[in-house]
């Protein structure tokens, strides 16, 4: 075992038969941080659920999966701290563990601000977490808030790490000008899971595109679930505006131009939302963006400053949309802020506040810098 | 006309000499005065003996004498107000526990951010018992009101953490700041030094005391640095001893303004410092000085979040000593990005105009009562 090695423990950076990657904002993030932790001479590998044990080699980076997930996932974590020294908690854990104590975990943001979840439940769930880790890197303040309002007394130990934008690949392909008339298109960036809002996207997109000929909605999704995907296609099928709403599932690469020919962005989450990607990208682009106000996107928005906010709701939806088509200098004002906001997100400076956060946790693990 | 009968804890003191403008009264103000514009019948209600007072010339505010607060609510206060009100169209409870345990028919609250966040809370309620009492009558104000207008989204997503179905209940407006009011200027004390203002309450809560130390440090470092520390404080003693600390300095002072003097002192400023470890909304001091073009230190607290974007129009830190040293230093050094902060906070500024603000609430208000 590698001296420096460092052990990142996740639910899925690979799908449980290790056969292929998992498309979401969590596995990204790991994406950069291991090349991060690379760059600061540390050896990571990965450890996360498989549906039997397996390791692959993807990238350079050595990824175990534990069958053992198949029984239990506290069980598997508990065969990978027997198989790992230092280690790293990609996630909170939402299971009973015990995590190491020098350890750093991270959270996504809320996740239980749903009625399908237990308050108490998950709250004891992050009590774990703070009490256990060495700290807590929350991607946004509104988990913070929230630790603080529930444990004030562990809150100390959560730090502060906004989500990025690789503002080179993310950028606006000219510079940006008042678009009056033309055709609008409104773009929903995100995966097919109930919490990111595509019923709400549905509902308003299509009452907007009765309305003004126009609009076009572009649905950029995953397929993760590619039965999800079906039932999506059918309904808009079923749609006299079809030929208006394109669906297309993108590889990352191809998402600065999937951005790039959007007027609007909706990111219209319901729940369990940080500081998304897709925001970010979307504001780095120089897109109009319209988001609720749930979890960390009210950390990157500011209403009627770089993006509307609004509240999860079709009607305020529609409002927002139509506010926005009607006034296209709104529209380019929104966006421009959006990208000179999106500049304070910039990989680099997450990179920076990292490295910062590596070196108080695993200075044994890195490399001294004189 | 409407009438809008609206039930506070204290305006002014129990016994209506102690003035103090906080951030609360001065909402309090501003809120009357767009009612009073808006052509609704006005009357407020506090804790005292029986005094009566005005708010704002001609919108009066009488007092219930029922002060005894179990487990940090009102209930006999607002059972009070209930009796008292008969003739109200609308009643606002301008605290959110202050709706416990009865409302009236429409009926509003006010969140004005997260107040129990501080480690000093566990010990006012001691027991598990008492804290989840205290939580079971928060849950009954926040779900009676047919809307609770909360100054932060902070809140909104502690309540929707804490109980989900509560989402609905929630509308989100910003406090506000009078952008012709509050705007860059002319600087009357000249360029020779860098001054750097802490423009809040003198309390722990809002980081006197890391402020304190940082502008022992800094003074001592710098001798082009000034600390003007700007507000009152709980009581005439302490206000005595900040004074006594201050003259020990040659760089520090330590002085209060009216709210209307402070447009014009805060121009004379560089560096703003909000940086408070709790119990905070939407700062009005923040929402000011960002106005004033002023790059600002913020703790990453409650709403704070929502008006500071970290390294985009001002500096959001963890609000510990070291950090807020290292933060004033990196400003102190770097006078190009204080203007480039500085430029960002007043156009983001903009966006809290007080004219966006009245417009939100109308919104509510008409919701509320239907018309």
């Amino acid at each position: 075992m590698s001296h420096n090695r460092l052990s990142i423990i996740m639910p899925n950076l690979l799908t449980w038969d290790g056969k292929k990657p998992v498309t979401g904002g969590l596995e990204r993030y790991v994406w950069n941080l291991l090349a991060l932790l690379k760059e600061m001479g540390i050896s990571p590998d990965v450890h996360q659920n498989g549906s039997f044990d397996w390791e692959r080699e993807v990238n350079g980076i050595n990824i175990r999966g534990y069958g053992m997930a198949r029984i239990a996932i506290e069980a598997a974590i508990q065969e990978i701290h027997g198989n790992t020294d230092r280690v790293f908690y990609a996630s909170i854990i939402y299971h009973p563990t015990l995590y190491k104590p020098d350890s750093v975990v991270i959270s996504h943001g809320v996740w239980w601000d749903s009625s399908n979840y237990d308050p108490v439940a998950n709250l004891a769930i992050c009590r774990q977490a703070l009490e256990q880790a060495k700290t807590v890197v929350s991607c946004d303040y509104n988990f913070l808030n929230v630790m603080r309002a529930t444990l004030p007394t562990l809150s100390h130990k959560i730090e502060v790490i906004p989500n990025f934008a690789d503002l080179e690949l993310f950028k606006p392909r000219q510079a940006l000008k008042v678009k009056d008339g033309g055709d609008i298109t409104i773009l929903f960036p995100r995966r097919l899971d109930i919490c990111r809002g595509i019923d709400l996207f549905l509902n308003a997109g299509i009452r907007i595109v009765k309305k003004h000929p126009g609009v076009k909605l572009h649905l950029a999704v995953d397929t993760n679930h590619p039965e999800f995907n079906r039932v999506v296609n059918e309904y808009i099928n079923s749609t006299q505006e079809k030929n208006r709403i394109i669906t297309g599932s993108y590889s990352f690469e191809d998402m600065p131009e999937v951005y790039a020919t959007a007027d609007i962005v909706v990111i219209p989450s319901i729940f369990s939302e940080g500081t998304s990607f897709s925001c970010l990208e979307a504001m780095a682009s120089g897109c109009t963006l319209v988001v609720t106000n749930v979890g960390g996107l009210t950390n990157l928005i500011i209403d009627g400053y770089n993006g509307l906010i609004i509240k999860p709701d079709e009607n305020e939806l529609v409002h927002a949309l139509e506010t926005l088509i009607a006034n296209p200098r709104l529209r380019l004002n929104l966006s421009r802020n959006a990208r000179s906001v999106a500049e304070s997100f910039s990989l680099n400076l997450w990179k920076e506040r990292w490295r910062k956060i590596i070196r108080e946790v695993y200075p044994d693990l890195v490399s001294p810098v004189f | 006309m409407a009438k809008i009968s609206i039930l506070t804890t204290n305006h002014y003191s129990p016994e209506g000499n102690r003035i103090i403008y906080g951030g609360a009264e001065r909402y309090g103000v501003e809120f009357t005065k767009m009612l009073v514009e808006m052509g609704f019948d006005v009357e407020w209600w506090q804790i005292g003996t029986g005094w009566e007072s005005e708010i704002i010339p001609g919108v009066k505010l009488r007092t219930i004498p029922e002060s005894e607060a179990p487990l940090k609510t009102l209930p006999r206060l607002n059972q009070a107000f209930y009796e008292k009100t008969v003739d109200a169209d609308l009643a606002v409870y301008f605290v959110t526990f202050l709706a416990y345990p009865q409302v009236k028919e429409k009926s509003i609250s006010i969140s004005h951010g997260i107040f129990w966040d501080y480690p000093g809370f566990d010990t006012d309620l001691q027991t598990d018992t008492e804290r989840r009492e205290w939580l079971r009558r928060l849950y009954i104000a926040l779900n009676g009101p047919q809307k609770v207008v909360s100054v932060d989204t902070a809140t909104i997503q502690w309540a929707v953490s804490t109980w989900p179905g509560l989402f609905n209940k929630f509308e989100y407006i910003p406090n506000f700041v009078d952008t012709e009011k509050f705007k860059p200027g002319d600087k009357v004390l000249g360029n020779n030094k860098v001054r750097v203002a802490f423009p809040r309450r003198m309390t722990s809560v809002r980081g006197i005391n890391e402020a304190a130390y940082a502008a022992e440090v800094l003074t001592k470092k710098y001798k082009n640095v000034e600390f003007h520390f700007i507000g009152r404080a709980h009581s005439d003693e302490l206000e005595k001893q900040l004074t006594q600390w201050a003259n020990r300095s040659q760089n520090i002072y330590y002085y209060w303004k009216s709210p209307e003097d402070m447009p014009r002192v805060l121009v004379n400023m560089d560096i703003v410092l909000i940086p408070s470890k709790s119990t905070e909304g939407t700062a009005l001091s923040c929402l000011e000085a960002m106005a004033v073009g002023l790059p600002i230190i913020a703790g990453y607290v409650g709403g704070l979040s929502d008006l500071i974007i970290n390294g985009y129009n001002g500096l959001l830190i963890k609000p510990t000593p070291k950090n807020l040293v290292n933060a004033i230093d990196y400003l102190l050094k770097n006078p190009d990005l204080r203007q480039k902060i500085g430029r960002n906070a007043r156009e983001t500024a903009l966006a809290f105009d007080i004219t966006i603000w009245k417009k939100r609430w109308a919104e509510v208000i008409s919701e509320v009562l239907g018309k």
